[in-house]
């Protein structure tokens, strides 16, 4: 079994727990949030690598070697958080005209990346 | 008491006592029951249900108990939301009458007030059928939206002279940086979407206007209805005084009509049609609505809900709460984001 369909296994028996009515409302919706949260993970994690790879390589495409390079390779969500709120905050603070440029399109594949991350939780 | 379990019968005796000592209730009432409502993220509530009086002349009462928890979500000031609420009521808006209010050791584990139980409930946004009901009510004539619109109107109608000493000033600059400081204390990993926000909004920064009570809060959510009205406006816990407009950025927004990962309604806290909630706003509280700044106001309310989930996220990962919705929040960051990149055209 892959790791999202553990998941979801896990989901299941939640489920099955609220369902039962063990517990007070406290109890049960703790249960149910629980259960929700396998649903979104597993979706979460069956997009994780396509999503992954298509944004590396967009960062390829758009930063190659600004940044210290590598885009594609950094797979580290934290790494990659710090290196591109670092990198955007350069180019907001140098403001010339290629630097805008590259800022917008980075924001245009961030916005994709959040587009594309929402409609693979919304598969959940 | 005997309907009463024991472990509650301190609670009940508690809270019974600081409403006589109000005045609120005679001293021959009884509590009757005291039942606790489903969680809140920063408060806990309680329903007292009390008999006040004796023989034929005895009246059935229902009081809620909001009480602060050790470790709530937001440390927002509970005495500072009493005295809001107080403030409100003697103004004409429909918050729950506050009555009382303990701050010392007493067995609920935190500071308390105690009010009136409104009639009515809050629908839940993110519930399609809830959903559903709200826009049948638009459909029907709107009379939840009639009342939506006046309740932020008079809210907005407290100019903050009146406030201070009650609720702190909060300017633009210093509500963006309180939430940027919150998002930076909080966080578990640096976001370029959201900091590239807050630089955002620091070139945004609207024309001041007269500042008046905020809510902060205000949507169809934190109101209580009942038979198509709206019967009290709830939450006041992260009111202040500012620029009213906020109030119009936050309902604004999609995660408020009821968007997570797929999307909400259509109508604004799926409750109004959009221009018109703005058009009667602007009408009714004769305050020109600028679409732009109401922009700039939705993405400094995005940023704030974030920084709130996010504060959830970190209590759970330090351990400092054992609430798992505490965990679940983190799904809610994406539709928030998405909207954010939206807001801003990116």
């Amino acid at each position: 079994m892959s790791a999202p369909e553990v998941i979801r296994a896990v989901g299941e028996v939640l489920k099955a727990a609220a369902a039962q009515g063990a517990g007070d409302d406290y109890q049960r919706s703790q249960v149910l949030s629980a259960y929700s949260i396998t649903r979104h993970l597993a979706a979460e994690e069956g997009g994780r690598a396509p999503l992954s790879a298509w944004f590396g390589a967009e960062l390829e495409a758009i930063l190659g070697d600004r940044g210290g390079g590598g885009w594609a390779a950094e797979t580290d969500p934290a790494a990659l958080g710090e290196r591109l709120s670092l990198l955007l905050a350069e180019l907001r603070a140098a403001g010339d005209e290629d630097s805008r440029r590259i800022a917008a399109e980075l924001r245009a594949a961030l916005r994709q990346l959040c587009d594309r991350e929402v409609e693979t939780l919304a598969s959940a | 008491m005997s309907a009463i379990e024991p472990e509650s019968r301190e609670r009940a005796a508690a809270a019974l006592a600081l409403l006589q000592g109000a005045g609120v209730l005679g001293a021959a009432a009884e509590a009757t029951s005291i039942t606790q409502l489903e969680g809140g993220w920063s408060r806990q509530a309680y329903v007292l249900g009390v008999r006040d009086g004796v023989g034929d002349d005895a009246e059935e009462r229902e009081f809620v108990v909001r009480v602060k928890p050790p470790a709530p979500l937001l440390h927002t000031d509970l005495r500072q939301e009493y005295e809001t609420t107080r403030l409100l009521t003697a103004h004409g808006v429909a918050a729950p009458v506050a009555h009382a209010f303990e701050a010392g050791e007493n067995p609920f584990g935190g500071p308390y007030y105690v009010m009136d139980r409104a009639p009515g409930s809050a629908p839940n946004v993110w519930r399609a059928r809830d959903r559903a009901e709200l826009e049948a009510n638009w459909e029907a004539g709107g009379s939840l939206a009639e009342d939506l619109v006046d309740g932020l109107v008079s809210i907005h109608a407290i100019p903050a002279a009146e406030a201070e000493g009650v609720l702190p000033l909060r300017n633009f600059e210093a509500a963006v940086s309180h939430w940027e400081t919150v998002q930076n204390e909080m966080r578990l990993l640096r976001d370029p979407v959201l900091e590239d926000a807050y630089a955002w909004l620091r070139g945004r920064e609207p024309d001041p206007i007269e500042p008046t009570l905020v809510h902060g809060d205000y949507r169809i959510g934190n109101c209580l209805n009942q038979d198509g009205r709206i019967t009290a406006i709830l939450d006041w816990e992260i009111s202040y005084l500012g620029d009213p407009r906020y109030d119009l950025g936050y309902i604004s927004l999609e995660y408020e009509a009821g968007k997570f990962t797929k999307p909400g309604s259509e109508l604004l806290s799926s409750t109004a049609d959009r221009e018109w909630f703005m058009r009667e706003y602007e009408r009714r509280s004769g305050r020109p609505v600028d679409p732009e700044v109401v922009r700039t106001y939705a993405v400094l309310a995005a940023l704030m809900l974030v920084a709130i989930l996010t504060t959830g996220i970190r209590m759970y990962s330090d351990g400092r709460s054992e609430d798992i919705r505490m965990a679940w929040v983190r799904f809610a960051i994406p539709g928030l984001r998405q909207e954010l990149t939206a807001l801003m055209d990116y």
